[in-house]
Parts: C-alpha cells; sequence; structure tokens
C-alpha cells in the first residue's frame, strides 16, 4: 500500500532517522532555556484566559510561594474579585476558587500542611463540595513535583498567558475585570434572582455543615483562629431565601458568642456584574473594609 | 480512555513491547485484539460485550456471505442486525420521546428508556461492521475489492475481522476504515519497518492540534452556552463561534492524526481523515476534504446504491438529502443533528442546482477567496447545531447575535480565541497561498516539530474528552 500523505505532514525523500534526534534536541534545549528565563525573572501575571488556569495559579501560588502567609481567606469567585494585591500587602493571601468554594480551600489548606495564624472563610459558597478532581490534579505526586522543579510547567507560565499579558502591559492599561453594565447585568440577574428564591436543599445544608465543623475541629486544634464573613451581594439577593435560609443555619452552627463573624461589609446597588460578582471598583473597596476589621 | 492519558501511553507501551518481540511475533493480531478490549472496557467494562458481539456478528456474517449460498441474504440480515443494535442504542431515547411526551411517560417506562446506555464508538464500530458485510459481498463483482481476502477458515477469519472492526486506535473516534483498506494489511509486522519520522509527525501534529489548540480553545468557547452567552457582545459571540469551527476541527483531526500515528506503529495505514476543509471554495469539495473517512464511507454505501447521481434530478437530490439527514442523525442522536445534516444537504442541492445551469463564472484570487469565507461562514454557523443541541438555544443564539450589538467586547476572550486559533488559521493559509512554496526549507524542517513540541509540553489546556466520542 503506497505511503499515504497526512495532514500538516511534509514526506521529504531527504528525512533521515537524525530528524526525530535533532527534533527532540532542540526541544529540551528551548524547554530548559524556558525554565531557566521563568525560575530566575518570574513575569508577573494578573490576567487569565480562562477559569481552571486562573484556579490552579492561584492554588499552586500559595503552594509553592505563599504558604506561610499569616492570614488566608478561602471563598468562590464571589471572593476573587477583592484585590489580591492590596491583601498580599497586608499579609493575606486570597486562595478564592472560582467555581469552586471555601471546601475546597481548606481541604487545600489540610493538603499541604499549611498552618496560616487565620482563615477567613467565605459563607456565601459554603454549599459547594470540595473538588476534588481539582485537588487529585493539583497535588497528583509526578506533576506536583515536577512543576516545583521546572516552573515553567505551572499553567500560570505558559507562554501564551506571558505574551497576552505582556501585551496588557504595553497597552498601559489597567485591565478592568469587572464593570457594570446594565443590559448585562439585568440578563444575569434575571438568572440569579430564580436561583435564589429556591430554599437550599436541607440534606446539602446537614452534610455541608457536618463537614465543615469537623474541618474547623482540626483548624482549632492547630492553634488556627476561624472567621467567617459574607461577600456583600445585591440586596434583593441577599435578603433572599435563599441566603437568609443558610445565614440562619451557619449562625445557629457556628453562633457569634464562639466565633468571629465579619457582619460590617457592603456596597452600593450598582456594585456587581450580576448581583453577586462584585465589579473591580467594588473589590477594592471591600477589600479596605475588610483590612480595615481584621 | 484518552488519548493523552498516562493510562493509555501505558497501555501502548506494553502493547509495543510485546508486539515486537520475534517469539510473539504469531500472535501479533491477538496483542492487538487484547489491548483493544483493555482500551474499550476501561471504562465500561459490562459495554466490552457489545463490541465482541458486533464484531462476532460481522465475522460471521461476512464469512458465511463469502462462502455460502444465498450471499444477498446473508449480508441484508447482517445489515439490518448492525443497524438494528446501532439504532436501539443510540435512538431509542430520541425516537420516543419524539413520539411521547415526557411528563405523561410512565416512570417505570422512562427508567428504561433513560438507562439505555450509549456505548462510546458505537457509530463507528457499527458502520466498519457494514464495511466489512458489504464489501465481501461486492468482492465476487468488484474488482477493487480483489485484494480482500477472506480465509477459508473461519476462525483465522474470526481473528482478522475481530482486528479490523476493535482496532483501538481508531475504534472510537475513527477515521472509518474500509474493510478492503484494511484486510490486505494484516500479516506479520517487523519493527524495522516502522516509519518513525511519520510516527512522530503524526503524533507531534496530533497532540498538537488537541492539546493545545483544542483543548485551549474549549475553555472559550465554553460561553456559548445557554444561558452564559445571553451576557456577551455580537462580537464576542461572532468570535467564539469562529473559535469553535477550529476547536471542532483541531479536536477532530488531532484525533485523527494521533490515530493515524498510533496505527503507524503498529505497521497499519488509517487513511486520511481531514485535507485542509476551511479553504473549500464549494461544499461539495468541503465534504471531500472533512471527515473524508466518513463522506466516503455514505458516498459508497449509501448514495451509490441508492442510485446517485444516475437516475435524473429529483432522485439525485433526494439522495443527497437523505444521505446528509442520516450522515447528520449519526453524529447524535438529537433533532438538531439530523437538521445540521439537511442544512448541509440543501446547500448541497442548491450549489448543484447552480452548478448544472452551467453558470460561467469567474475565476480569480478575490473571488476563489470569497467562496471560501461564504463556504467557511455557513460551515461555521452550522456548527451551531452541535453546540447547542437544543433548537430553543439555537434560536436564543442567533437572536442574542443581532440584538447584543451594543454590548461592551470581551476583549480577553476575543483575543483568546484568535491567539488559540493562529495556528489552523497559519496552516491553511499556507497550504492556500502556494502549496510548493515551502516556508521552511525541508532542512529546518524539525525544528517546526519542536516547537509544536513545546507547545504541547508548556501550553496544553485543561484536558478534555474529544468531542467525537459522543458519537
Amino acid at each position: 500500500m503506497e505511503i499515504q500523505e497526512t495532514l500538516f505532514i511534509s514526506n521529504s525523500n531527504n528525512h533521515n532517522r537524525g530528524f526525530i534526534l535533532k527534533s527532540v534536541s532542540l526541544f529540551l534545549l528551548l524547554f530548559l532555556a524556558y525554565n531557566f528565563s521563568i525560575k530566575f525573572n518570574p513575569p508577573r501575571i494578573v490576567v487569565f484566559d480562562n477559569q481552571y488556569k486562573n484556579n490552579i495559579a492561584t492554588a499552586q501560588r500559595y503552594i509553592y510561594d505563599y504558604s506561610t502567609v499569616s492570614k488566608v481567606i478561602v471563598g468562590s469567585s464571589m471572593s476573587a474579585f477583592l484585590n489580591n494585591e492590596l491583601l498580599l500587602d497586608n499579609n493575606v493571601y486570597n486562595l478564592a476558587l472560582r467555581g469552586s468554594g471555601p471546601m475546597t480551600g481548606l481541604y487545600l489548606i489540610k493538603e499541604i500542611n499549611s498552618v496560616p495564624e487565620i482563615i477567613i472563610i467565605e459563607t456565601n459558597a459554603i454549599l459547594l463540595s470540595i473538588d476534588n478532581e481539582f485537588i487529585d490534579k493539583l497535588m497528583s505526586p509526578v506533576s506536583f513535583h515536577l512543576q516545583k522543579l521546572f516552573p515553567c510547567l505551572r499553567p500560570e507560565f505558559q507562554p501564551i498567558n506571558i505574551f497576552i499579558n505582556s501585551l496588557l502591559n504595553l497597552s498601559q492599561k489597567k485591565y478592568s475585570l469587572n464593570t457594570f453594565d446594565r443590559r448585562r447585568f439585568n440578563t444575569a440577574f434575571h438568572h440569579k434572582k430564580k436561583k435564589f428564591s429556591k430554599s437550599p436543599d436541607p440534606e446539602l445544608i446537614s452534610k455541608q455543615m457536618i463537614e465543615l465543623q469537623d474541618k474547623i475541629i482540626d483548624l482549632t486544634k492547630m492553634g488556627i483562629k476561624v472567621v467567617f464573613f459574607e461577600i456583600p451581594i445585591h440586596d434583593e439577593l441577599r435578603t433572599s431565601t435563599f441566603m437568609n435560609k443558610l445565614r440562619s443555619e451557619l449562625k445557629m452552627r457556628f453562633p457569634e458568642d464562639k466565633y468571629t463573624w465579619i457582619d460590617e461589609l457592603s456596597i452600593l446597588e450598582n456594585e456587581t456584574s450580576d448581583g453577586i460578582h462584585l465589579t473591580t471598583k467594588a473589590g477594592n473597596n471591600v477589600t479596605k473594609q475588610l483590612l480595615k476589621i481584621l | 480512555m484518552l488519548f493523552n492519558s498516562i493510562d493509555f501511553v501505558i497501555l501502548v507501551l506494553i502493547a509495543f513491547t510485546f508486539y515486537y518481540v520475534p517469539w510473539f511475533r504469531p500472535y501479533q493480531v491477538i496483542i492487538l485484539i487484547l489491548s483493544s478490549f483493555v482500551f474499550y472496557a476501561y471504562n465500561s467494562p459490562y459495554l466490552l460485550t457489545l463490541l465482541i458481539a458486533s464484531a462476532l456478528i460481522n465475522s460471521l456474517t461476512s464469512f458465511f456471505v463469502m462462502y455460502y449460498k444465498q450471499k444477498r441474504l446473508f449480508a441484508s440480515i447482517g445489515v439490518i442486525i448492525n443497524l438494528l443494535i446501532l439504532c436501539s442504542f443510540k435512538y431509542t431515547k430520541l425516537l420516543f420521546y419524539t413520539f411521547f411526551d415526557e411528563a405523561n411517560t410512565v416512570s417505570s417506562i422512562d427508567n428504561i428508556i433513560t438507562s439505555i446506555p450509549l456505548p462510546i464508538g458505537i457509530s463507528f464500530f457499527t458502520f466498519q461492521g457494514i464495511s466489512l458485510i458489504i464489501d465481501v459481498f461486492r468482492k465476487q463483482k468488484n474488482k477493487q475489492y480483489e485484494l480482500l481476502k477472506i480465509n477459508q477458515k473461519l476462525i483465522p477469519h474470526l481473528y482478522k475481522s475481530f482486528l479490523f472492526i476493535c482496532f483501538f486506535p481508531q475504534l472510537v473516534a475513527g477515521p472509518i476504515v474500509k474493510a478492503h483498506e484494511f484486510f490486505p494489511q494484516i500479516k506479520s509486522k517487523y519493527f524495522s519497518e516502522i516509519d518513525l519520522i511519520h510516527v512522530y509527525k503524526s503524533l507531534v501534529t496530533g497532540y498538537f492540534l488537541k492539546m493545545v489548540v483544542a483543548d485551549n480553545l474549549k475553555d472559550q468557547t465554553f460561553w456559548i452556552a445557554y444561558p452564559y452567552f445571553e451576557g456577551l457582545s455580537s462580537t464576542t459571540l461572532v468570535t467564539m463561534l469562529f473559535a469553535y469551527s477550529m476547536q471542532i476541527f483541531s479536536d477532530f483531526a488531532g484525533y485523527s492524526l494521533i490515530a493515524i500515528g498510533i496505527a503507524s506503529l503498529f505497521g497499519y495505514r488509517l487513511p486520511k481523515n481531514f485535507n485542509f476543509p476551511y479553504i473549500s471554495q464549494s461544499f461539495s469539495e468541503f465534504w471531500r476534504r472533512w471527515h473524508i473517512s466518513l463522506s466516503t464511507w455514505l458516498r459508497d454505501y449509501l448514495y451509490f446504491p441508492l442510485g446517485g447521481n444516475r437516475n435524473g434530478s429529483f432522485n439525485t437530490y433526494r439522495n443527497l438529502f437523505l444521505v446528509m439527514f442520516l450522515g447528520g442523525l449519526w453524529h447524535g442522536a438529537a433533532w438538531s443533528y439530523a437538521a445540521w445534516g439537511t442544512w448541509h444537504g440543501l446547500a448541497l442541492a442548491i450549489e448543484r442546482r447552480f452548478r448544472s445551469n452551467s453558470i460561467k463564472t469567474i475565476d480569480n484570487m478575490p473571488i476563489r477567496l470569497l467562496k471560501i469565507v461564504l463556504v467557511f461562514s455557513f460551515v461555521s454557523i452550522s456548527w451551531m447545531f452541535f453546540k447547542l443541541n437544543d433548537f430553543s438555544h439555537v434560536v436564543a443564539f442567533v437572536f442574542t447575535l443581532f440584538n447584543n450589538t451594543d454590548l461592551h467586547q470581551s476583549w480577553l476572550k476575543i483575543t483568546m480565541c484568535l491567539t488559540y486559533s493562529l495556528p489552523i488559521i497559519c496552516y491553511h493559509l499556507y497550504y492556500l497561498t502556494d502549496k510548493n512554496t515551502n516556508l521552511l526549507s525541508h532542512k529546518y524542517d524539525f525544528s517546526s516539530y519542536s516547537f509544536l513540541l513545546l507547545g504541547i509540553v508548556l501550553n496544553s489546556g485543561d484536558p478534555g474528552d474529544f468531542i467525537y466520542f459522543q458519537f
């Protein structure tokens, strides 16, 4: 049967077995050079092209670079819009994971045997279960150690990511992640209202509360102080059936006389993009409020 | 078992090692069959029985067709059984809920219907089974199938048939191989015969398309899903639809190349499945360049037997529509896929009508480019039916496309979509400008693969299932 040409493959008669060796050798050279440049001159990455990479980077930065920080916030995408740089300047690491929740963050802290002084738990997304798939990918032994040895393998330092962030730096535009847009807000808020109008599943609440209680007992035994806070959201959603029920369950199991609660955070009406996610401006304000209280 | 998983790599390494040890040479076919069973059973062991049953039915039927009288009867029975298996596993739910209201269905019946599994790759191995039966049936009268030799003893024929149907590189997502192409290749294989450069190039390019382009684009086009698209600007949505075209191509072409590369490792040549489809200047050309193994299968086993274009215009258009309708439905058990197929059928029929009027068209570069843009746009729009299975979501998407012209652009999403689409755009442009002019001399060809390899290691996206696995 004659040799068939396949897509992207050129079948030059001049190729020989040295082809593979040359190709792989050049690859290794480029890889080592890239790793060297990342290790000794790591670029500043602010923006990620997708949620998965954002979460991986957030978690890996904590694991490899910031695990000794004294205060850690665990939360969901709602906490992700706080001002991370301002928090870090005040020795607070924001371990908020988008699409995931504080339970995953708590699990991660325990997995790497980190012992911060204070853990600040966002309660809005407390019902989200631990993202075991995410943890498995993150903590898989081979990739964990490889990425420690070769930081260029971390999704944060992917070439396209670096390229995009360089473009943003060159344009000298401060990249605003989240703004208020009336049309977009109305569309998204409509869906959120529907979701928040229902009371949370009692079985789910019970299961998550028990799990949270166990985690907090473990943390307290290690000498870690736990602080609860609720990210301020649109008033209509804050006083919805869902949030009222969740809040009352939490306060019943973790009463204010035994646990520290931060209740004073607030925003104005148009300071979320969809009812629950803070605009960048609001994120800065809430961060300052939080730091003042902490 | 994903092609980019460590489990798959281990499976290939073990199979490869045993395969080329001289002592095991007589058992090469069995090694591949067993590896294929492991590959298929990995996620759903109980569905392996279906694969074995399908292979057995096709092996026996093709043997009877070859050596018994009543060849037509056996061939018909074999094809009907294949189609019954495919329809019962794949289309029962669709047909049932089309004619019966889900809300009024008795829960016990509903439970039975929803519990029917969709075996991975059923569309592919069923078509290969049908190909085996029909090729053997046609062998008597068609010189094209001279090389298709059916063993006179049943057991050796069973082994060859099982290998043909279950061969793991192409088992779950093609390329669809025809029996008369594959059977002549079944013989002892030697390590020295492996075209290592071909294997290397296929695998590197395939994994680059899948892991760097498709997996990264997947995270951008995720937002085409309902209701997320409602908050995006028209420009962002158009860009994402364009990116989805790139994604589906990269995903599928990448998979096909990986399958071709791995098959080459074991000494088997699989057919080319893609040939720069997005530079097509007509819809018929598109179908000669996209999923070539499926379009040639439909041509050889459905279109031609229906009469092709030999029985007048009306029958030609009817055949085109029917083939594309069924081809669309083959992709998935949802009417949106049938709509997609019909959409293409309509385009082919209209194109044929205009062509038959012998309208003279101007042929220069701008016209060619215009044709390419028109065909590409049409094809990209049709991918909406793939991405949004629900008709109401397709309608909502189109409405949003025209309505959200005044929303702010999502520049990050747009930039990412265009950046990850760039490799596909560049290579199609390179092919388009001058096939004979190499941008890189062959002397430095190796370096392009170094960069592809670097991309795979440094810039892969979050692994996702191959899109065509769902078919």
